[in-house]
């Protein structure tokens, strides 16, 4: 092998890492293949951690060796362009300009990122559904303690519902908060003597696809609802990049959007998007870390991409591994090819294990499948009369699964009911979900009896 | 697992050039910049591989158990190493930076209160002061004047001067206020540029005297300062990055808070699903999961000091580094005919870098593109790199002796910058005629 040392010679290596002989005819245990999943072991998970190709890793690792050889030379000379580069990659593949993607640690912190840059005063509401995930939450949550801070609202999502309902309800809740910032203006204004107040603004957090339960929400026209009334959209799409296909996110223009290249798809771990259109820019006046300046010279990009460039030392790798993950999604068969096999899979799959425990897949009647995308969530068969504590079970089920049967799936309690969010994956096949819902039998079974 | 003993059963090559077999240095490049962005010695490169395969092999385990485990073993390796009076007063985050944002935001500023910097303070933080004090309640940045050439005595005295002179500043406010504000400082224990161990511990001391919080950026200490025992020391907060001289792998840096004021630190930075409205004594738990990340990089940080341990430990690492220091700059400023810049007081300031100034006449410009200049001519042309900073009127060099440094190295830098100060002198002129405008907005930071 080459000794690598150009940049050039580094990028032929990449490529020729990322190129397989020729796409698989089908998905399934031949894609076990192209990961790095213990041979034992059943992912059924993907959802909650994702899975780097090897020849992802294999050219992060490639790049790896090239950056120690002249830490500072790719740092100060390189990086940025590189940068530069993947943030063109991702653009491109979701649709938008280059300087409207920025590179973040991850999507908690693009979200809060974006958060701490409103102006925030107590006439303001962030608005949130009651399935948002929990570190969001504590983010709002830290947002809102204080004086002179905003208040939060609930929406309640009373699951499951068809995506119509959702926004039905959506719409009728924005509007009630709506007629309260008014009138609390109003109120003030009459206060002052005066004939108007600025009204407060409200700011909903919108998941593109929740995560306990693993829903996939009409998103898009939650967005379209809050620009119909004069709210923010702040999408945490953490789940969106590599299970959702033409995200559109140019035409649709949310005001804010966060991905997760790590999940669905396929870069290293430390890869996240922040989608920001050029409109709002200007109020990220802080990044992730705010002030500092880019380390690497090349051409003076925006002050907002600017913001983003640097968030102190750190692998300059993660970021850069969503140009290898897009090429070889490419390579074997195209995000086309990998979406339509993982959506039929989970819904196959999710039948099938409720068909083996006698459950239900949570799905709404009106519609079903609307409510799926690649992950779907199973109703355990465990019953509500048993003795044990939510800890108690909680371990059970990880020791059991992850020790004893060697397959996972996440699980959670919801409405007094156990379930599990399965997620299908190119590597999956329906025989996991099979193995899956035995073993789930076989453990409710055991907590059960000894009870 | 990574069997640890067999990668170190034989003998270590010895200090100087050999030793780059142990890195993945371009064998073409001399490195003399390692206190930038550090280097991952292939050792602890191999290391970490096995940690990176488990966590691919089972990603739900390995995220949710092992890697939760293995981090709390090696959190209380590295507390110890610090001599942290406990392991729960130590904490990882990517890097010094977050660490130090994480803290200067976490307090609750109210009108009155003052944060201080350095003009010496790495770029970074003190724009983060002053982004804290761009916001409502607008505390006030006020700062410490430090210039070289000095002395340890001479900084203690003028710090005592300064901390008192902020105490009269805020007893002034408190009379308006009705309350007595808070006074935070920053302070570096080894300063990026110039590369200088100031007498922190003693600043420290005297914020203590003064009742002023002590922030201490310790960047570039672990691994390069011996002997660090913060439970003596007791700053009221510290933070070091491991992937700078302790040969950790990028993105992994020690928070410390000792258990007395954990609680200002009311979330991380993201917040926590750990975070409790209303706070809580989880300060270790809300800093052990903030995103999914590599995590391997924390786990590095005891794969290095294995191999730290294989070398010799951290005496006998440090010595070789501090004497090449030395006789490196004595012979680069021999070589250039300049100075060092604390060669009047015993070279106090120098522990594994040292500052030499670069021949240029007194009138020489201090444009950010003669530090572009130096880069394309050193870094990119003749592959070799120390880093290059404008200090109070001059120019200087920024070596740093590394295990892998010998003497002749500063000899080939010497040539080089002789070269290359020559060819920057003819293409901007030596600043008597028209200036060239310094533009403020990209100066750059050195790490």
């Amino acid at each position: 092998m080459s000794k690598l040392s150009t940049a050039e010679e580094v990028n032929t290596s990449i490529l020729h890492v990322l190129k397989t002989t020729s796409p698989p005819k089908t998905y399934g245990k031949e894609a076990r293949s192209f990961f790095m999943l213990d041979e034992e072991y059943t992912n059924l998970n993907h959802g909650s951690f994702g899975s780097v190709p090897l020849a992802v890793h294999e050219a992060g690792e490639i790049l790896s060796r090239y950056i120690e050889r002249n830490p500072d030379r790719y740092i100060r000379q390189e990086y940025n362009a590189q940068i530069d580069a993947a943030r063109a990659v991702v653009a491109d593949h979701i649709g938008v300009d280059r300087d409207t993607c920025v590179f973040v640690p991850g999507v908690s912190a693009g979200i809060a990122t974006v958060l701490r840059n409103f102006k925030w005063t107590s006439q303001d509401i962030i608005v949130s559904t009651d399935t948002i995930y929990d570190t969001i939450l504590s983010i709002i949550e830290e947002i809102c303690a204080g004086e002179n801070r905003p208040q939060h609202s609930t929406f309640a999502l009373n699951l499951p519902l068809s995506h119509s309902s959702i926004l039905d309800q959506f719409r009728l809740h924005l509007r009630l908060l709506n007629a309260q910032v008014h009138a609390t203006a109003g109120t003030s204004a009459a206060a002052r003597g005066a004939t108007t107040a600025p009204a407060g603004k409200i700011v909903v957090v919108i998941e593109s696809i929740t995560s306990s339960p693993g829903i996939l929400m009409p998103w898009k026209d939650m967005v379209k609802i809050c620009r119909a009334e004069e709210a923010w959209s702040v999408v945490d799409a953490a789940h969106s990049l590599g299970q959702e296909l033409n995200t559109d996110l140019k035409a649709l223009d949310p005001d804010f959007w966060v991905s997760n290249g790590a999940k669905w798809g396929y870069a290293k771990r430390g890869c996240a998007i922040l989608y920001v259109p050029f409109r709002n820019q200007d109020m990220i006046t802080s990044g992730v870390l705010p002030g500092l300046k880019y380390a690497s010279s090349g051409l003076s990009p925006t002050r907002f991409v600017q913001e983003f460039y640097w968030t102190g030392l750190i692998d300059p790798v993660p970021p850069i591994s969503i140009v290898f993950a897009i090429k070889f999604r490419q390579q074997i068969g195209g995000e086309v090819m990998i979406q339509k096999y993982c959506h039929e899979l989970a819904l196959q799959g999710g039948r099938r294990m409720a068909e083996i425990m006698n459950t239900t897949v949570l799905d709404c009647h009106e519609n079903p499948g609307e409510l799926i995308a690649n992950m779907v969530n199973v109703e355990l068969p465990l019953s509500s009369t048993t003795r044990k504590s939510f800890k108690e079970i909680y371990f059970l089920f990880s020791e059991q699964l992850l020790e004893t049967y060697k397959i996972y799936a996440t699980y959670f309690l919801w409405k007094d009911k156990w379930w599990t969010r399965v997620s299908a994956q190119i590597y999956n096949e329906i025989e996991d979900f099979e193995k899956l819902a035995n073993a789930f039998l076989e453990i409710c079974g055991k907590i059960t009896e000894s009870d | 697992m990574a069997n640890v003993v067999s990668q170190y059963e034989s003998k270590p090559p010895p200090f100087g050039h050999e030793m780059r077999k142990c890195f993945s240095f371009d064998p073409e490049y001399i490195n003399m910049n390692h206190g930038s962005y550090g280097s991952l010695p292939s050792p602890v490169a191999e290391a970490i591989k096995p940690y990176y395969a488990l966590a691919e092999a089972n990603p739900d385990l390995f995220h949710r158990f092992t890697s939760i485990d293995l981090i709390r073993d090696v959190r209380k390796r590295m507390a110890k190493f610090i001599g942290a009076a406990h392991t729960e007063e130590v904490v990882f985050v990517p890097n010094a930076s977050h660490g130090l944002n994480t803290i200067l935001r976490s307090f609750i500023w109210e009108e009155g209160d003052i944060i201080s910097s350095c003009n010496t303070t790495y770029n970074s933080i003190s724009r983060t002061a002053e982004y804290i004090s761009d916001i409502p309640p607008h505390p006030e940045v006020v700062q410490f004047t430090l210039l070289f050439p000095t002395s340890h005595s001479e900084i203690i005295q003028n710090w005592r001067a300064y901390v008192r002179s902020l105490n009269e500043m805020r007893d002034q406010s408190a009379q308006k206020l009705g309350r007595r504000p808070k006074i935070v400082a920053i302070i570096d224990s080894i300063i990026s540029v110039p590369g200088a161990l100031l007498p922190w511990k003693e600043m420290v001391k005297i914020c203590k005297e003064e009742d002023v919080w002590s922030v201490v950026d310790g960047a570039h200490s672990i691994g390069q300062e011996l002997d660090l025992n913060l439970a003596e020391a007791n700053p009221d907060f510290w933070v070091t990055n491991c992937h700078k001289w302790m040969y950790a792998k990028r993105g992994c840096a020690l928070l410390y808070v000792p258990k007395r004021n954990q609680h200002i630190i009311k979330a991380s930075f993201p917040t926590s699903h750990a975070y409790k409205k209303g706070g809580g004594s989880n300060f270790v738990e809300q800093f052990e999961w903030n995103g999914t990340i590599d995590f391997v990089p924390y786990i590095s940080a005891s794969c290095a000091l294995d191999f730290r341990a294989w070398l010799g430990g951290e005496h006998v690492i440090n010595d070789y580094c501090h004497r090449i220091a030395l006789e490196g700059g004595k012979r680069l400023a021999q070589i250039l005919g300049t100075e060092i810049i604390d060669q009047d007081q015993d070279f106090q300031f120098t522990l594994s870098m040292v500052n030499v100034a670069v021949p240029f006449p007194p009138t020489m410009s201090s444009a950010f593109e003669i530090d572009m200049a130096f880069r394309r001519k050193l870094l990119i042309k003749r592959k070799i790199y120390p880093a290059f900073f404008y200090h109070n009127g001059k120019w200087w060099i920024r070596c740093s002796a590394q295990i892998w440094s010998q003497v002749e190295d500063f000899e080939v830098l010497g040539q080089a910058i002789l070269e290359a100060s020559k060819e920057i002198l003819e293409e901007f002129g030596d600043g008597t005629e028209k200036k060239t405008m310094g533009i403020e907005d990209k100066v750059e930071k050195v790490n």
